[in-house]
């Protein structure tokens, strides 16, 4: 079976909540992508990706989120990473990005 | 494995606890789909940070399935997987053009970082990630070494 990812919107506070499912690979980031950038040009510029149920990461991922952090930024928002399981964040400590962004345990921490 | 292989990393007379072969059409998803059970496989010697194995293999297959084969599914990669006390070998062989992926820069993660930019992450990862990656091209054939050991894996300490 192909790689797919789920994106689910919620709310939490003043933030956009995108809730991912799945595995992010060259394969499926560009639907992360696509949705991101759907959300930032809507306005939202304050994102909070809850990936406690992405099982993978590639570059391609990385590169979706990086991308998106700057696009908010650009905008005077912010994108925060919750729930990230640390097989998956192990990418970014590799890249040395565990302080460029900011990660919390769950959505309602990362909302406050 | 290639012989120039064996010779060089003294991979002679192993006695692997795991040997398979594989072959896959150069399309996302075929790559997606190999990669899980790459991953079933694995999940059976306990190898640490087995993810980011996952993370250098596709980074390699997909590099291989788009610039190579410009993902024409007619295409074939085959894959060599060997496993012995938790440490990963793995050739890679293709018949698209020689490209050796060794003397490919990395480029900085920290620059890419700034420039907000959306690619440009692999290459360093799978310098980070794998303990050895070699090349050598041979009568049109593309033959790619890894061997991963997570304990050799360095976490940098350096932030953007």
């Amino acid at each position: 079976m192909a790689s797919t990812i789920d994106i689910k919107l919620s709310n939490a506070g003043k933030y956009q909540v995108l809730n991912v499912t799945g595995k992010i690979d060259s394969e499926t980031s560009d639907k992360l992508t696509k949705k991101l950038t759907e959300v930032i040009s809507s306005g939202q510029v304050n994102i909070i990706l809850e990936f406690s149920k992405v099982t993978f990461m590639s570059s391609a991922g990385i590169g979706a989120t990086v991308k998106a952090l700057n696009d908010c930024k650009m905008k005077k928002g912010n994108l925060k990473i919750a729930g990230i399981q640390q097989e998956v964040k192990n990418v970014y400590d590799l890249l040395g990005f565990s302080g460029a962004f900011q990660f919390f345990a769950t959505v309602a921490d990362a909302a406050k | 494995m290639h012989k120039k292989f064996i010779d060089k990393y003294k991979l002679k007379d192993i006695e692997y606890d795991l040997e398979k072969s594989f072959k896959i059409h150069a399309v996302s998803s075929e790559i997606s789909k190999h990669r899980k059970k790459l991953d079933s496989y694995i999940s059976k010697y306990d190898i640490n940070h087995s993810n980011l194995f996952l993370v250098a293999y596709d980074e390699i297959i997909t590099n291989i399935a788009e610039h190579s084969y410009k993902y024409d599914k007619s295409k074939m990669i085959r894959i060599e997987l060997k496993i012995k006390e938790k440490i990963l070998y793995l050739e890679i062989q293709d018949n698209g053009p020689a490209y050796d992926i060794t003397k490919k820069r990395a480029k900085s993660p920290k620059k890419q970082f700034d420039k907000g930019a959306e690619g440009g992450y692999g290459m360093y990862l799978l310098k980070r990630i794998l303990y050895k990656i070699d090349y050598l091209s041979e009568e049109n054939t593309n033959y790619i070494y890894l061997q991963f050991n997570a304990a050799k894996i360095k976490f940098p300490v350096f932030e953007p």
